[in-house]
C-alpha cells in the first residue's frame, strides 16, 4: 500500500522575475494492494511530479510517502535503490536504452541486482513472454514500434518483481487500438500478479478503461478522489466537474448550447434538464413514460452512454415542456427513478 | 627488391641517409600518441562525466566541483599550445622528472588536449536523452551504474566520434610539442624539411601522418557503426 500525505512539491524561483512553483500542493492519496489507480488531470497539473514523489524521483518539499506503513520519504542511498527496486515505472517515450536489445534492456535491471546468469535468462524469458514479445529479444528498440517499445518497458519495469508499477502517460504517445492493446496488459497483469498500477493520464478514456479509483488534480491540488464511477456519474466538486465535461462530448454540448439560435431556443420560458443515469435505467423509456403520465414533452438536445468498467452511465439534456405544475411532478418521478436531474438553463 | 629500392631512391632521394632517424622520430611520435593519447583519452572523459554529473541537475550534483572544472578547462583552453608547454616546464620536471625531450612532452600533451576533449566528451554526454537516465534511477540504480551502463555506454559512437576529431588536433599538438625538442615527426619535418629543405622528406612525413589518420579515422567508423542502432 502507498500513501502520499499532505505532499507538496514547491520548486524554487527561477530567474530574476520568477515565481515559486508550486508543483504538488498538499496532495494525499492512498493506493491500495492491488488496485489500478488513476491521477488524471490537464498538462501541467503536477500528475507527473506528484507519481515521482512516491519513487522519490522527485523528493518532496513537504509531506510524507509511505510504503506498506513506512515511511521513506528520506531514504538515502543504498536504501532508497532498494525501495526504487520495489516500484517499476514506464514512461510516455519508454525510455529504452536505445544500444541494447530487447532482451539486453529487460536484462539490464536484474544485472544490476546481482541476479546470478542463468536465473537472469531464464526471467527475461519469461517476462518476453508475458508481454508477448519473445520472439523480438534480439531487436534492437529502434526497430519496434510505440506498442511494442512499450511492451518492452512493461517487462523491464517489472523484472525485479515490484509490487507497484507506476505509468506516466503510458499510452499518451501510442494510437487509440495500441493504447487499447497496453491497457488490456495492463489490467491482465493486474490481475495475473496482483501488482497495483498507478495510471498518470490526460486521457479520459484511460481511466475508465481500467482504474478502480482514481483522483482528479487541477493546479497541483486532487480536487477528489474516489471509486471511478461515482467520479464519472457523481462529481462533487465544481472543478472536477468543469474537468469532466471539458474532457467529455458535454464540452461540446455546451459550447453549442451558449450560441445563438442554437438546440435550445428558450423563448417559451421552458427550460433545459440535465439527467444522469447510472446502471439499469434508461433514460430513452424514461422519456416516453414522462409523457404517457403527464404529458410532459421531452426534446433531446443531448444525449451519451458511457461505459465505465463495463457499467453504463448515461446523460441526457432534455427541454421538457409541457404544464409547469405536470414538469414539477415529471422531475419528481425521474428522482424517483434513481436518475439525477439538475436544471442546467 | 632492388627494383624497389631504386624507386624509392628515384622518389625520395634523401631517404636512404635519413631512414633510421626517419624510424626513430616516427616511432617516438607513435610513443607520443600511445602515451599521452591515452592519459588524456582517460583524463578527458573523466573530466567530462565529471562535468555532466556534477552540474545542476545532473545526477550528483556538486556545484563546487562543477565550477572549478567548468573554469580550469576554459582557462587551460585559452592558452596557445606552445607557450603552455614552456609554461608547464616545471610541472613536467616535477611529475616525470624532466621537462625536455620525448618524456618531457607527455605532461604538455596530456594537458593540451584534455580540456579540449573533455568539452567534446560533456557535449556528447548532455545529448543522453535525460529520461533514460530518469529510467535508470527508477530502476533503483548507483550514480556509478548510471554513469557506466547508461551515460557511457549509450554514448559510445558519440564518444568515438569526438575521439577521432580530437586525434586529428591531437597529432597537430605533438609535432608542435617536436618543434621544440620532444622529436618525433614535426622535430624530424622542421629539420630536415624546413631547416634543410628537404621537399621529399616533407612530404613523406605528410603522407605518414595522413595514412595514420586516415587509419585511426576508419577504424573509429567501424566502432560509430557497430554500436550505432
Amino acid at each position: 500500500m502507498i500513501a502520499l500525505e499532505h505532499v507538496s512539491k514547491i520548486y524554487p524561483p527561477q530567474g530574476r522575475h520568477g515565481a515559486e512553483v508550486r508543483a504538488v500542493d498538499d496532495a494525499s492519496l492512498e493506493v491500495r494492494d492491488g488496485e489500478i489507480f488513476g491521477i488524471i488531470g490537464f498538462s501541467g497539473a503536477g500528475k507527473s511530479t506528484l507519481v515521482r514523489c512516491i519513487n522519490l524521483l522527485e523528493r518532496p518539499t513537504s509531506g510524507r510517502v509511505l510504503i506498506d506503513g513506512r515511511d521513506v520519504t528520506a531514504l538515502e542511498g543504498a536504501e532508497l535503490r532498494a525501495m526504487r527496486r520495489g516500484i517499476g515505472m514506464i514512461f510516455q517515450h519508454f525510455n529504452l536504452m536505445p544500444s541494447r536489445t530487447v532482451e539486453g534492456n529487460v536484462e539490464l535491471p536484474l544485472a544490476h541486482a546481482k541476479v546470478p546468469r542463468d536465473e537472469r535468462r531464464a526471467k527475461v524469458k519469461k517476462l518476453l513472454e508475458m508481454v508477448g514479445l519473445a520472439d523480438r529479444a534480439r531487436a534492437y528498440p529502434s526497430q519496434l514500434s510505440g506498442g511494442q517499445k512499450q511492451r518492452v518497458a512493461i517487462a523491464r519495469a517489472l523484472a525485479c518483481d515490484p509490487k507497484v508499477l507506476l505509468c506516466d502517460e503510458a499510452t499518451s504517445a501510442l494510437d487509440p487500438q495500441t493504447t487499447m492493446q497496453i491497457l488490456k496488459l495492463l489490467k491482465q497483469l493486474n490481475a495475473s500478479l496482483g501488482i497495483s498500477v498507478v495510471v498518470i493520464t490526460h486521457q479520459m478514456s484511460v481511466v475508465k478503461e481500467i482504474c478502480d479509483r482514481a483522483a482528479i488534480m487541477e493546479h497541483g491540488r486532487i480536487t477528489e478522489c474516489g471509486t471511478v464511477y461515482d467520479l464519472f456519474s457523481n462529481p462533487k466538486d465544481p472543478s472536477t466537474r468543469a474537468f469532466l465535461d471539458m474532457a467529455s462530448n458535454v464540452g461540446a454540448f455546451y459550447e453549442t448550447f451558449d450560441e445563438q439560435g442554437s438546440l435550445a431556443d428558450l423563448r417559451d420560458g421552458t427550460h433545459i434538464w440535465f439527467l444522469t443515469y447510472t446502471g439499469k435505467s434508461a433514460g430513452e423509456a424514461l422519456m416516453s413514460r414522462i409523457y404517457q403520465l403527464y404529458c410532459v414533452e421531452a426534446n433531446i438536445l443531448y444525449g451519451d452512454i458511457d461505459y465505465i468498467k463495463g457499467r453504463p452511465l448515461g446523460k441526457l439534456a432534455v427541454n421538457l415542456r409541457g404544464d409547469p405544475r405536470n414538469i414539477s411532478l415529471a422531475v419528481k418521478y425521474i428522482r424517483d427513478q434513481g436518475v439525477k436531474a439538475e436544471m442546467i438553463k | 627488391m632492388n627494383s624497389l629500392n631504386a624507386f624509392i631512391n628515384w622518389l625520395m632521394p634523401n631517404f636512404e641517409p635519413l631512414k633510421g632517424e626517419f624510424f626513430e622520430c616516427f616511432t617516438d611520435t607513435l610513443v607520443m600518441i600511445a602515451v599521452s593519447g591515452t592519459i588524456a583519452w582517460f583524463l578527458g572523459v573523466a573530466l567530462g562525466v565529471a562535468l555532466v554529473t556534477s552540474r545542476k541537475g545532473g545526477i550528483m550534483p556538486h556545484p563546487m566541483l562543477f565550477t572549478a572544472c567548468d573554469r580550469s578547462i576554459d582557462v587551460i583552453r585559452s592558452i596557445p599550445f606552445i607557450i603552455l608547454m614552456v609554461l608547464l616546464i616545471p610541472l613536467s620536471r616535477f611529475l616525470v622528472g624532466t621537462g625536455s625531450g620525448l618524456a618531457g612532452s607527455f605532461v604538455a600533451l596530456v594537458f593540451g588536449t584534455v580540456p579540449f576533449f573533455a568539452r567534446q566528451i560533456e557535449q556528447v554526454l548532455s545529448d543522453v536523452d535525460p529520461g533514460l537516465v530518469e529510467a535508470a534511477q527508477a530502476m533503483g540504480f548507483s550514480p556509478f551504474e548510471i554513469v557506466f551502463s547508461v551515460y557511457l555506454r549509450e554514448s559510445i559512437p558519440g564518444i568515438t566520434r569526438v575521439t577521432m576529431i580530437t586525434f586529428v588536433s591531437f597529432v597537430g599538438i605533438t609535432a608542435i610539442a617536436g618543434a621544440i625538442g620532444a622529436g618525433g615527426l614535426g622535430d624530424f619535418a622542421i629539420r630536415y624539411g624546413y631547416q634543410m629543405g628537404y621537399r621529399d622528406m616533407i612530404w613523406l612525413t605528410v603522407a605518414v601522418i595522413l595514412v595514420m589518420i586516415s587509419l585511426f579515422q576508419f577504424i573509429g567508423g567501424i566502432i560509430v557503426r557497430k554500436t550505432t542502432h
